[in-house]
């Protein structure tokens, strides 16, 4: 009797609490009303908001695998935020940032946004970590008219969910012309590509065949060997194995950095002479971290390098450092960008309503520290990247190597 | 071409006969699967990461995380089962209980540790040694020795002293060891330790193999040493090295034909198929109590 | 303490004697939710405790009744959701005529599975069953030509009826919850009080002895999970239908244990259990998210106390309830005045 008590209480309390959650749910589906209802009469909506903060909405993992991705994307739009609230504001309001963890899964991540999408005080979503998650959560965004910027997708139908998703990240064909480039650069004829088995990866092989099997003859070298992993791999020397045997000169990364460095690490063990070509997913202290010696030498292309001249990268990397205590990654130097993005939006359009943001971003046009923000029609944002090094475990830029994927195929490609 | 892919397989499968021990072990006795297995063997990674950042040597990190991770697995024994075994729960209680363990292990990790992939020093680098026209690597030579003499330790553990003894006893009918003087609560605390040890070994070598240490390394791992186990013939500890040493094999197989998105899933493959014509395992006995 | 027991005691006694009312008012409030509780969230909340409490059902065919533990049970609401989403995006068929294959995928993987399990039992069927999710993912990962592999179903279509597109907002998903959910109660009280029924139990209570008395064991297994996996298709289906997206990440090893998770939780075999347990460890992480990282932290402590405190789950246990005879059966004389006197063990 004693112990039927006691589970009796642990549900009670437990119910209590979930009671307590629906009244939170109450409180914002009335929000949602008034929030509906006021839209009718414009006028003291604006009245209304003009003395409350301007909220934006971050998403992203914060528990779970890839819980760094998200902590470091959350602090650079974080540090965005804070930088206009330091010049006052948009619009003569202040700028909120709420965050959310959807821990990457697609489940989550469908409820966070029918949460955020009846939380009519939120303008504007940015994050969300992988495609699969993104495009989930798109759906919802788009069906109620809310503009999300993603800085890390490499799916390529992202964009294509609807007008009101944008994504500030390389697509799949750039980074496919970039690794082409760097090839060509480096002088080698056979390579070799491993990705991982995921939306990410087959999109960036499919690419790379396509451009290879469209440039023909006109591009020196030919893709000897593509290899797929599974998401989570660390075991390669079977794959090294087969590299080895179909004698690839170089080899094309497109995976995160904790798949890419165990794989050169024990590719190096077997053979020191392979050169290793990386994406910008790779970019980070975290790998040169963990690849140790065998980081060197490794080149990748990147649209944004936190030791560039440009003060504005360099008094964001000094503020990144600060509060996360790293070197910002692509990732988050991508969020960052995407946040002032709909800042700028807001700002253009003198309004944080939901719908005029989503009017107003395709005008976008600045110099952010991932090069200048521009959407196209679908709502990508084509990137232009540099080419970087890692000598002694530091990474150096190689300029006037790279360009835009029109410019070289003019001049290679007729 | 095949052969190294053959060798490369059997270094991959001692991992996974490592992790697989400690599953045998306590299904052996307690006929329970421990799922927590995996994150105790992430555990142990962490703690010999701890210690080598608190710069106290390699050698001492190896003892700490083993010790560390052997009182886990004996706290985790006492603190949770050996309550439920008092009152005789069945099999699926304890099975949900270590799932539970299981994630409160994981995210205490995340917490503490942080969920970035954290670098761990190379344990073995001697240069490569060429075995039969195949060249293997220090690290991996190594990592099989040492799994190979730690492996050995533990069947004379089990078979040849007295404790062993009792285990055994124990495994073949707790009641009736009881009623012959053995203190069967004394003898499951210290089978909890050895597996958790067996994990910590795992954990060091694997970190010090891939030379990364992160708090989702067991999830993965577990399953296969899991897989591994049941295939030899959950129980027998013989039967674990050689399912790890078949799994592995099989997933360096996979890779090398089929390509890497299938490596998992042809080692569950072969799983599945020695449980159709087998159904006990490689080297399983017949009757198998319900979990 | 003994109050509070004896106070739910009587509460379901009471709940038990008016059935005939209680359940009608219990459906007219849950169909007036989406009229009550305009947040699109908390509909969406509601449907995904629906879409687990269809899956625990399925799940408890297999745990409950028949004592089995299946850890890779996300490959039949996988194969559910794949089938009708591939239906209804490649094919553009409409989701009611999808629902159907995506129940007839989710029962074509039962078959392979039981057919599979049909001489193991205990953790050989765990781990056999873990497997097979393993290679359903493999194929859905590397099928591109049909799957699309690691990239998904895209523009799945949402079901409607007479013109009127459900969406989460306009409550039309939780009202077709609501119904699947019945079914799945329905299809659930319909083993139970069946000879089918009886069999499963029979095999989970003793198995030998079930073969002894001449239950074809093997059949009834396999039987068994066509019919879970059937539900767990329903379940998937559903969901393609509703998150529009699907990728073989939806359906990981982690959906499998929370499932898993939740049977016990709610008690093996008894089917309020399965809801309400639902309804607990479904809202419980969108509750906590406040905790962030000590989330899952909570999770597994509260498993751990629930398991110590509460083994047979929280509605599981000895029921109050006389053992109803089957039609058609009566006890003899001296024993009906027993039985009378006694109250006897049913599950559910």
């Amino acid at each position: 009797m004693k112990k039927k008590s006691m589970c009796l209480l642990l549900t009670l309390v437990m119910a209590a609490s979930i009671l307590t959650g629906c009244g939170d749910k109450k409180s914002e589906s009335t929000q949602a009303e008034a929030g509906s209802s006021s839209k009718d009469a414009d006028t003291t909506q604006a009245a209304d908001n003009s003395k409350e903060d301007i909220t934006l909405a971050f998403v992203g993992p914060q528990t779970g695998d890839n819980a760094e991705y998200g902590k470091s994307m959350k602090t650079a739009a974080q540090i965005a935020v804070d930088e206009w609230n330091e010049k006052g504001g948009v619009i003569g309001r202040k700028i909120k940032l709420v965050d959310f963890d959807d821990a990457n899964s697609s489940e989550q991540a469908a409820s966070i946004a029918e949460k955020i999408v009846g939380d009519s005080s939120i303008s504007a979503v940015l994050g969300h970590f992988s495609s699969g998650v993104g495009m989930t959560a798109g759906e919802v965004y788009q069906e109620s008219g809310i503009a999300l910027i993603n800085g890390s997708a490499a799916h390529m139908d992202f964009a294509k969910v609807g007008d009101c998703i944008f994504r500030n990240n390389a697509i799949y064909t750039t980074d496919a012309n970039t690794m082409l480039q760097i090839m060509d650069y480096l002088g080698v004829k056979k390579i070799g590509t491993i990705n991982p088995n995921n939306d990410a990866g087959v999109a960036v092989t499919t690419a790379i065949q396509d451009m290879l099997e469209r440039y023909g003859d006109q591009y020196s070298g030919e893709l000897v060997l593509a290899e797929l992993y599974e998401d989570g791999t660390v075991d390669f020397t079977a794959t090294v194995a087969k590299f080895q045997q179909a004698g690839v000169e170089a080899i094309y990364s497109s995976g995160p950095y904790s798949a890419t460095a165990p794989f050169i690490q024990q590719y190096r063990e077997k053979d020191k002479d392979v050169k290793f070509v990386m994406s910008a997913a790779c970019f980070s202290q975290e790998f040169i971290e963990l690849a140790g010696k065998d980081a060197n030498g490794v080149v990748l292309g990147t649209s944004f390098f936190y030791e560039s001249e440009d003060p504005a990268i360099q008094s964001f990397a000094k503020k990144f450092e600060e509060a996360y205590g790293s070197n910002p990654s692509t990732f988050a130097a991508q969020v960052y960008d995407a946040t002032n993005a709909i800042l700028y939006a807001i700002e253009a359009g003198n309004s944080a309503e939901r719908a005029d943001i989503v009017k107003n971003l395709p005008n976008t046009d600045f110099q952010g520290v991932t090069g200048k923000i521009t959407f196209d029609e679908e709502g990508n944002c084509l990137k232009e990247q540099v080419l970087l090094e890692i000598e002694d475990g530091k990474y150096v830029e190689i300029p006037d190597v790279l360009k835009s994927q029109a410019d070289w195929e003019a001049e290679h490609i007729k | 071409m095949l052969l190294e892919q053959i060798l490369n397989g059997v270094m991959l499968g001692m991992v996974y006969a490592l992790i697989a021990v400690g599953y045998s072990l306590v299904f052996g006795i307690l006929r329970l699967l421990n799922m927590a297995h995996g994150s105790i063997f992430a555990f142990g990674a962490h703690m010999a990461l701890f210690a080598v950042a608190m710069q106290w040597g390699m050698p001492a990190a190896f003892v700490f995380s083993i010790l560390m991770t052997g009182l886990l697995g004996m706290a985790m024994d006492r603190v949770i089962l050996a309550p439920l075994r008092a009152k005789n729960a069945p099999n699926i209680t304890c099975l949900i209980s270590v799932i539970g363990v299981s994630y409160i292990i994981q995210n205490m990790l995340m917490i503490c540790f942080d969920s970035t992939k954290k670098t761990f020093p190379k344990l073995f680098d001697f240069g490569n040694v060429e075995i039969f026209g195949v060249t293997l690597t220090s690290a991996q030579i190594m990592m099989f020795l040492i799994a190979l003499v730690f492996l050995v330790i533990l069947t004379i553990i089990v078979n040849k002293t007295k404790i062993g003894l009792a285990m055994r006893a124990s495994r073949e009918n707790s009641k009736a060891a009881n009623l012959m003087g053995i203190d069967v609560k004394k003898v499951v605390t210290f089978t909890f330790f050895l597996s958790g040890m067996c994990a910590a070994v795992a954990g060091v070598l694997v970190s010090g193999y891939y030379q990364m240490v992160y708090c989702t390394m067991g999830t993965d791992a577990g399953l296969k040493g899991f897989s591994a186990a049941v295939l030899g013939g959950i129980g027998v500890l013989y039967g674990s090295v050689v399912g790890g040493i078949v799994v592995g094999v099989a997933e360096a197989l996979a890779v090398a034909f089929l390509g890497g998105s299938f490596r998992s899933a042809i080692a569950y493959v072969v799983l599945f198929l020695v449980l159709l014509i087998r159904p006990s395992g490689l080297f399983g006995k017949d009757n198998i109590d319900k979990v | 303490m003994k109050i509070l027991g004896e106070i739910y005691a009587k509460f379901t006694d009471f709940l038990d004697a008016k059935k005939k009312i209680v359940i009608p008012v219990l459906y007219l409030v849950l169909i007036l939710v989406p009229f009550l509780f305009k947040s699109q969230y908390f509909l969406r909340v509601l449907c995904l405790i629906g879409i687990y409490a269809i899956l625990t059902m399925s799940l408890n065919l297999i745990a409950g009744y028949m004592g089995q533990t299946s850890m890779g049970h996300a490959a039949l609401y996988c194969l559910g959701g794949y089938f009708s989403g591939l239906l209804g995006s490649k094919l553009g068929w409409p989701f009611w005529i999808t629902l159907i294959f995506g129940i007839i995928g989710g029962a074509i993987g039962g078959l392979v599975l039981g057919i599979a399990t049909m001489r193991l039992s205990g953790s050989y069927l765990a781990v056999i069953t873990l497997a097979f999710g393993e290679v359903v993912e493999m194929i859905i990962l590397n099928f591109n030509s049909v799957t699309n592999g690691p990239l998904g179903v895209r523009n799945i279509p949402r079901p409607s009826l007479f013109g009127w597109e459900f969406t989460t907002s306009n409550g039309g998903f939780y009202w077709l919850m609501l119904v699947l959910v019945t079914i799945a109660v329905l299809v659930s009280l319909a083993v139970l009080k069946s000879k089918f029924g009886r069999a499963v139990i029979a095999i989970k209570e003793d198995e030998l002895a079930a073969k002894l008395m001449g239950v074809n064991t093997a059949k009834y297994r396999v039987q068994t999970i066509i019919l879970s996996g059937a539900m767990a298709g329903m379940a998937g289906a559903f969901y393609a239908s509703m998150n529009r997206y699907i990728d073989a990440n939806s359906f990981n090893f982690d959906i499998s244990m929370t499932i898993l998770c939740i049977v016990i939780f709610g008690g093996l075999g008894s089917i309020p259990g399965m809801i309400v347990g639902s309804i607990l460890l479904i809202s419980f992480p969108e509750v906590l998210r406040a905790l962030a990282d000590y989330r899952f932290v909570v999770y597994g402590l509260l498993l751990i106390l629930m398991m110590r405190f509460r083994p047979q789950g929280l509605m599981g246990g000895l029921s109050k309830k006389p053992y109803k005879l089957p039609r058609g059966v009566t006890l003899p004389k001296a024993l009906q005045a027993r039985k009378e006197g006694s109250k006897g063990k049913q599950v559910g």
